[in-house]
């Protein structure tokens, strides 16, 4: 959508005129749910999570200040959104299932990134091996790479350290190596 | 100095190090050559990680939507075929109500059908023909293209050299499609009367003149076809006219209009068309055969005269060296006239009725062999592939629908068969395809019995049982109404059309959860 159109579908939007919301929707739904997907993982849930983020809109919208991009914006609620959502899942989990607790990270020497992302031209497979990623895994990822956030930004958000941000976005990547790499040799054979 | 760990490198890249160690990491970087790999490997992937999250999905939903709009083209077919379906109904009810002395009206009777065939044909020949064969070459070769370039992407994610082998391969299949598609235009095609053909001669236009020799076969195309000259080999014409006043050494065979053999023809005569006229010059050495709505003999003709005509006459001078056969609906429409010379039998063969199919013991028995060999089919289909009998159709517009779809899966192949047995390459092809096409032809039936069987069985308490009597009574079922009198040929044909339609829809669905499960 042009910058100037934006605006002006925007000014309607906040206030609340239908047809404004729609063009919204239309132009912002794939990335809005495809951020869904990333955070939310292969539990799912991205569908009605960004359905949920449309129908709040109107809403939210009344906070929104123009000095942020407004796909930015959106993308940040989103991220909240589904962070808030993954927090309530723990909870519902430690509740309901008791998780073992984690062991020490697998020291294992992966595979240099230059074999194995660069060269897997597949993108679906890439979205597929991100999405099945364990969750503190997956989402420091997303925040950094979707949203393009820093590692301090990443940090307030999860409540995590810079380092630990730092630490956890390494492992991920080296994890979704493995995991492409294990996907391509299955592929092969 | 040591290199750093690949965690320093990976925060490196992210721009995320503090001043003082990005300095520190800096310097070693333009000491060491595979740390500054590794880091440059890092940004690559970094970079590359951030445009595969940020470029939306192929979202299926979206890919479905140009299925929904041709799904309007599909109601189209649908709705045309039910017309036409209508129509001939409505057609063959009047055939019956007409009494016989007005028969020659009726357009489906004997005498007029050629007539009005060649009328329709010819009519496409002068106004539509070449338009027609323009706009299916340009489909075909948009098809075609569009295959080939849908295949080779998905095939480049996974091997690049089969790119190169796809290019190599549309080259040659471009090459060969444009040398066989070259042919001759013109308004006006002429052999001079001095000049000569040293080979078979491929013409086509309004008007074919051959005035001269040609040494091989003649294949005419035009509205109209005149032989004046010599022919060595045979004539193959296909026109609204032809007349052949010269000599022709070997065999006519035509699919004309109006044929007029004026001329010496060495061999035989083989017409299929309106009118056969063998003026009193004319002279066949062999023997004549005319499916056609009439034929007239006034010349001489070696051996047989077979007709399968409305009217057959034989005026004087007239001969006939062999036996004369007419087929013909009345024995009055057989006219020799007194003088004129038939050396062997004259035999005229009406329309037997033929006593009712259903009459006969063998008829039922032939259908319960057929049934057998059907269930049989079925039952090892459904072994083989069971997704293909998923199938389910919950609303009577979705019926429609996937005859319509049908109906394509019916037309289209051996047009693409057509299109590719043009060109060499493309033979084997075609060939495999149409095998591929004829079966499913024949099975096409078993997918709707299974559908019906399973339709009549299920019912709401009750997980289906067993598959073998399923679909033993679908096919009870389709065979019986496929064999009703009158309607049995509409009904096969619907079932034929909903069958395509409905293994279409399977295989392909089945197909693309294939691609995106892999």
């Amino acid at each position: 959508m042009e910058e100037a159109t934006l605006r002006e579908v925007l000014r309607q939007g906040r206030a609340g005129e239908k047809t404004a919301l729609a063009d919204l929707y239309r132009c912002f739904y794939r990335r809005v749910l495809g951020l869904c997907r990333y955070l939310l993982g292969c539990e799912g849930g991205a569908e009605d999570a960004a359905s949920e983020i449309f129908a709040r809109l109107p809403e939210a919208m009344k906070s929104y200040d123009s000095a942020l991009p407004f796909p930015r914006w959106l993308l940040s609620v989103t991220s909240h959104y589904c962070l808030d959502l993954l927090r309530r899942r723990r909870l519902e989990q430690r509740i309901f299932e008791p998780r073992e607790a984690e062991g020490p990270e697998p020291v294992v020497a992966g595979p240099s990134p230059l074999e194995t992302l660069l060269f897997n031209e597949r993108k679906d497979a890439v979205r597929a091996a991100i999405s099945r990623l364990p969750e503190h895994y997956r989402v420091p990822l997303v925040l950094r790479y979707y949203n393009e956030l820093s590692y301090d930004e990443i940090g307030a958000r999860l409540g995590l350290s810079r380092t630990r941000v730092g630490i956890a976005i390494f492992r991920s990547k080296r994890e979704l190596r493995r995991a492409l790499t294990m996907a391509n040799k299955e592929g092969r054979q | 100095m040591s290199c750093y760990s690949e965690l320093t490198y990976s925060l490196h890249a992210d721009h995320e190090l503090p001043p003082e160690e990005t300095r520190q990491v800096e310097a070693h970087l333009a000491a060491c050559a595979p740390c500054r790999a590794l880091v440059e490997g890092l940004r690559a992937e970094n970079l590359f990680l951030a445009e595969v999250m940020q470029t939306p999905e192929d979202e299926p939903a979206v890919a479905v939507t140009p299925v929904q709009n041709a799904s309007s083209l599909i109601r189209i077919f649908a709705i045309l075929i039910a017309v036409s379906a209508g129509l001939k109904i409505v057609t063959e009810w009047i055939a019956t109500l007409v009494p016989g002395s007005l028969s020659w009206l009726d357009p489906f009777g004997p005498a007029l059908r050629w007539t009005l065939g060649f009328g329709v044909l010819n009519y496409l020949i002068e106004e539509g023909a070449a338009m027609f064969v323009s706009v299916l070459t340009t489909l075909g070769v948009l098809v075609f293209a569009l295959l080939i370039v849908r295949a080779g992407l998905s095939l480049a994610q996974r091997r690049p050299a089969a790119i190169v082998l796809l290019a190599i391969l549309a080259l040659v299949l471009g090459l060969t499609a444009a040398s066989a598609a070259e042919r001759r235009t013109g308004e006006v095609v002429s052999v001079p009367r001095d000049q000569t053909v040293n080979d078979s001669l491929l013409a086509g236009g309004d008007v074919v003149n051959i005035d001269g020799n040609v040494v091989g076969n003649l294949f005419a195309w035009a509205r109209r076809v005149a032989v004046k000259g010599t022919v060595k080999g045979d004539v193959i014409a296909f026109a609204q006219t032809l007349d052949v006043d010269g000599t022709v050494e070997g065999n006519v065979y035509v699919f004309a209009q109006f044929a007029n053999i004026r001329g010496h023809v060495a061999r035989g005569v083989y017409s299929f068309g309106g009118h056969v006229q063998l003026d009193s010059a004319s002279q066949v050495d062999g023997e004549v055969f005319a499916a056609s709505s009439s034929t007239e003999v006034r010349g001489t003709i070696g051996k047989h005269l077979s007709a399968y005509s409305g009217h057959v006459e034989l005026w004087t001078p007239a001969r006939v060296g062999g036996d004369v056969e007419a087929h013909v609906a009345k024995a009055k429409n057989l006219f020799v006239e007194p003088g004129v010379v038939i050396a062997g039998k004259t035999e005229t063969f009406l329309p037997t009725r033929r006593p009712s199919r259903y009459a006969r013991p063998g008829f039922y028995l032939m259908q319960g062999v057929r049934l057998a060999a059907a269930l049989l089919t079925g039952l090892v289909l459904y072994w083989l592939f069971p997704i293909l009998f998923a199938a389910r159709l919950d609303k009577a517009s979705s019926v429609l629908l996937t005859m319509g779809l049908g109906f394509l899966v019916l037309v289209a192949p051996p047009i693409a068969a057509l299109i590719a047995a043009v060109t060499l390459v493309g033979l084997p092809l075609a060939l495999l395809g149409a095998g591929l096409w004829l079966a499913c032809l024949y099975v096409a039936k078993i997918f709707v019995a299974a559908l019906i069987g399973q339709g009549i069985r299920r019912s709401p308490l009750s997980q289906p049982k067993s598959f073998a009597l399923d679909l033993l009574i679908g096919l009870a079922i389709v065979f019986v109404a496929s064999n009703l009198p009158y309607l049995g040929g509409w009904i096969r044909f619907l079932v034929l059309l909903l069958g395509l339609g409905l293994a279409f829809i399977q295989a392909r669905s089945h197909w693309q959860r294939g691609t995106t499960a892999m």
